[in-house]
């Protein structure tokens, strides 16, 4: 995975506003994989308006980053972990604040649109319905590894954490959502 | 349905198609919005000088929604501590308008969920520290194979009922109940042992009683697969670990938890109990949140208080229950108490809210000033018409863009002490921050004092906390 330090620019580049080239180069991305990575967002968070947000974000801050980014090849790399690292922004932020607040607790509830569940079998809006209980990083974890298949190794470097805690995670998460469908929790 | 040893090997491959459905709705991705201005993004990186370390900073229209904040929730245990005394004491003029109680205390203690090894991760033990002085007295190490997720607090500031959940697994799993038993200058400390009860499936709020003799358990479950959730209040006996007094319901409203409704304890790290006993331990309110019966319209809901006999017989939970504060009928909720649950008062004629400030316009690229409003009402609960506020103002400075959730987390029996914090959560990762501090009523206005709050709450905000 690529990553950047925000307050270096490549050596031998004066610091200024992003270039031109950048605006292309990122808007080009976007059109490639905007729909992807809101795809993503949406597994993560479970609500279409904030999966856009997170990934307007993330590619606002790859454009800003462009020039620190060491090899635009990684760019995708770079924007698929900043979505990452803003769905878990959003989760804790959402967290915090369903928690206090019983509205967004509402809003929760119901957070598939009428098109998408017309679209979903019963028996895997129940799985989608567990997935959204799910604690944020075992959600992550199975992101990772059953929707964009990535490796265990793929997925610690993804998540900041070990393939020790990838698998433990993984599986804990299969068996909490085995637990829920079981017991008519979801 | 699925049954305890079937094979669950299809499930992530359930799984994974059940995802790509979902991901298949979307098909498309709005315009990218590149300008600092169509983010909501301040233009302040454009003034950076070179070589500084790069700073968010955020703009009007994020802080505008931001200012939306989340508002305090708990129903959160109540007690009269005689011990560890630290308030400053009211006047004891009278009062013309409206009694104004005595003030008394805050706790000697808190006891918190605390990461065991000090890693984020890891299963939850606890930390027991001194609410004076911040010290850590006691660190205790989660029981085994297990997480602690839940803690709420007797009035002698030294007992403890502490829900936990297996590690393997997650929500749904039965809960299984200890107390922590606080005896300065001994050692330990501080001792965990395991209560003589059932674990319980579908646990969504505890509270032990002021006596520590009794627990209030809220639980949530379906009889059967697909069938309507029950919700169960029941009363246990400490000392013998049986159910002395149940409650049930199907209404979905009833003992809404601070969490989504259905989220059993264990879900986050950070839960607070939506149960409160009152009343000298002979009752135990709870929240009743709808919006059925109200246009949907945001910030419009029913909120209601009710209270249950913790003496009577066993029956229907909402047909049992009385109402003793409406927060919604009789007032205007948005204005008044938001969407959230108040704090009651453990002699059940006070309650809590917090209504959110505007950020006050003195802003500047770095630092927002923001007023905290608390309104403590002072008065019968079951009165509306009599109902006498007393508010508490505090303005903060924090980071522009930052999230701020403000809560009151314990009030003493009367009302007249409270325990107040507010988490602070700066744009992007890192860098939470929570304060808390003290309020004691005098005659018409609130003292606030500072209190420590310890570098571990730091890391996601106040952990599940009790006093």
């Amino acid at each position: 995975m690529d990553t950047l330090d925000a307050g270096s620019a490549a050596p031998g580049r004066p610091y200024g506003p992003p270039r031109e080239d950048a605006a292309h180069a990122v808007t080009a991305l976007y059109q490639a994989h905007a729909v992807s990575m809101i795809r993503i967002a949406l597994l993560m968070l479970g609500d279409r308006s904030a999966a856009e947000d997170v990934v307007q974000e993330a590619f606002f801050g790859l454009f800003r980053r462009w020039h620190g980014l060491s090899d635009p090849g990684k760019a995708e790399a770079y924007v698929r972990s900043a979505v990452l690292n803003g769905c878990r922004d959003a989760v804790r932020r959402r967290d915090r604040r369903t928690r206090r607040d019983l509205a967004a607790a509402f809003d929760m509830l119901d957070p598939m649109s009428a098109e998408a569940a017309a679209l979903i079998s019963e028996d895997r809006r129940r799985i989608l319905a567990g997935l959204r209980l799910l604690p944020g990083r075992q959600r992550e974890a199975l992101v990772c590894r059953y929707y964009l298949e990535l490796s265990e190794g793929e997925t610690a470097s993804a998540m900041g954490v070990s393939r020790g805690t990838v698998k433990s995670t993984t599986s804990r998460a299969v068996a909490a959502l085995g637990r829920m469908l079981r017991e008519g929790l979801c | 349905m699925l049954n305890e040893n079937d094979d669950l090997s299809w499930l992530p491959g359930e799984t994974a198609a059940a995802m790509r459905d979902l991901a298949r709705t979307v098909t498309g991705a709005p315009p990218l919005r590149l300008t600092a201005e169509a983010t909501g993004l301040s233009p302040a990186w454009r003034r950076r000088p070179p070589g500084r370390r790069f700073r968010w900073s955020w703009g009007a229209p994020l802080l505008a929604a931001v200012a939306v904040v989340a508002l305090a929730v708990s129903l959160v245990t109540v007690r009269n501590l005689p011990s560890r005394q630290i308030a400053t004491l009211a006047s004891t003029a009278p009062q013309a308008t409206a009694p104004v109680p005595a003030a008394d205390g805050v706790p000697g203690y808190y006891v918190a969920l605390h990461p065991s090894a000090g890693r984020s991760g890891a299963p939850n033990g606890l930390i027991v520290g001194d609410t004076v002085t911040g010290k850590t007295v006691a660190v205790i190490a989660p029981p085994a194979g297990s997480s602690i997720v839940s803690v709420s607090g007797a009035a002698d500031d030294r007992t403890f009922a502490v829900a936990a959940a297996p590690t393997a697994g997650g929500p749904g799993l039965d809960i299984g109940f200890y107390l922590l038993t606080i005896t300065p200058g001994s050692s330990p400390a501080a001792r965990l042992a395991q209560l003589p009860m059932e674990p319980q499936p579908g646990v969504i709020a505890t509270a032990l009683s002021a006596s520590g003799k009794e627990l209030a358990v809220a639980t949530a479950n379906r009889a059967v697969t697909g069938g309507p959730v029950i919700r169960t209040l029941d009363i246990y006996s400490l000392a013998t670990g049986r159910p002395l007094r149940s409650w049930s319901t199907t209404d979905t409203t009833a003992i809404v938890s601070d969490v989504m409704p259905g989220v059993q304890l264990g879900a986050y790290t950070d839960q607070y109990p939506a149960l409160s006993w009152i009343d000298g331990d002979r009752a135990v309110a709870f929240p009743v949140l709808s919006r059925a019966a109200l246009p949907v319209n945001a910030g419009l809901y029913s909120l209601e208080v009710r209270s249950v006999n913790a003496t009577a017989a066993d029956g229907d939970l909402m047909a049992d229950s009385r109402v003793i504060a409406n927060l919604s009928r009789d007032h205007d909720a948005a204005a008044l108490c938001g969407t959230v649950f108040p704090l009651v008062s453990g002699n059940g004629t006070t309650f809590f809210c917090f209504r959110p400030g505007a950020t006050d316009g003195h802003t500047n690229p770095t630092t927002v000033r923001w007023p905290l409003d608390w309104r403590p009402n002072q008065t019968n609960l079951a009165d509306s018409a009599a109902w006498r506020f007393f508010p508490y103002i505090k303005t903060i400075g924090v980071p522009a863009g930052s999230a701020v959730y403000p809560a009151t987390v314990w009030s003493s029996s009367t009302g007249a002490t409270l325990i107040i914090e507010w988490t602070v959560v700066p744009p992007g990762s890192g860098g939470t921050y929570v304060r808390l501090g003290e309020l004691t009523l005098g005659l018409n206005e609130w003292t606030f004092t500072p209190l420590p709050a310890p570098a571990i709450f730091a890391t996601g905000g106040l952990p599940g906390i009790a006093w």
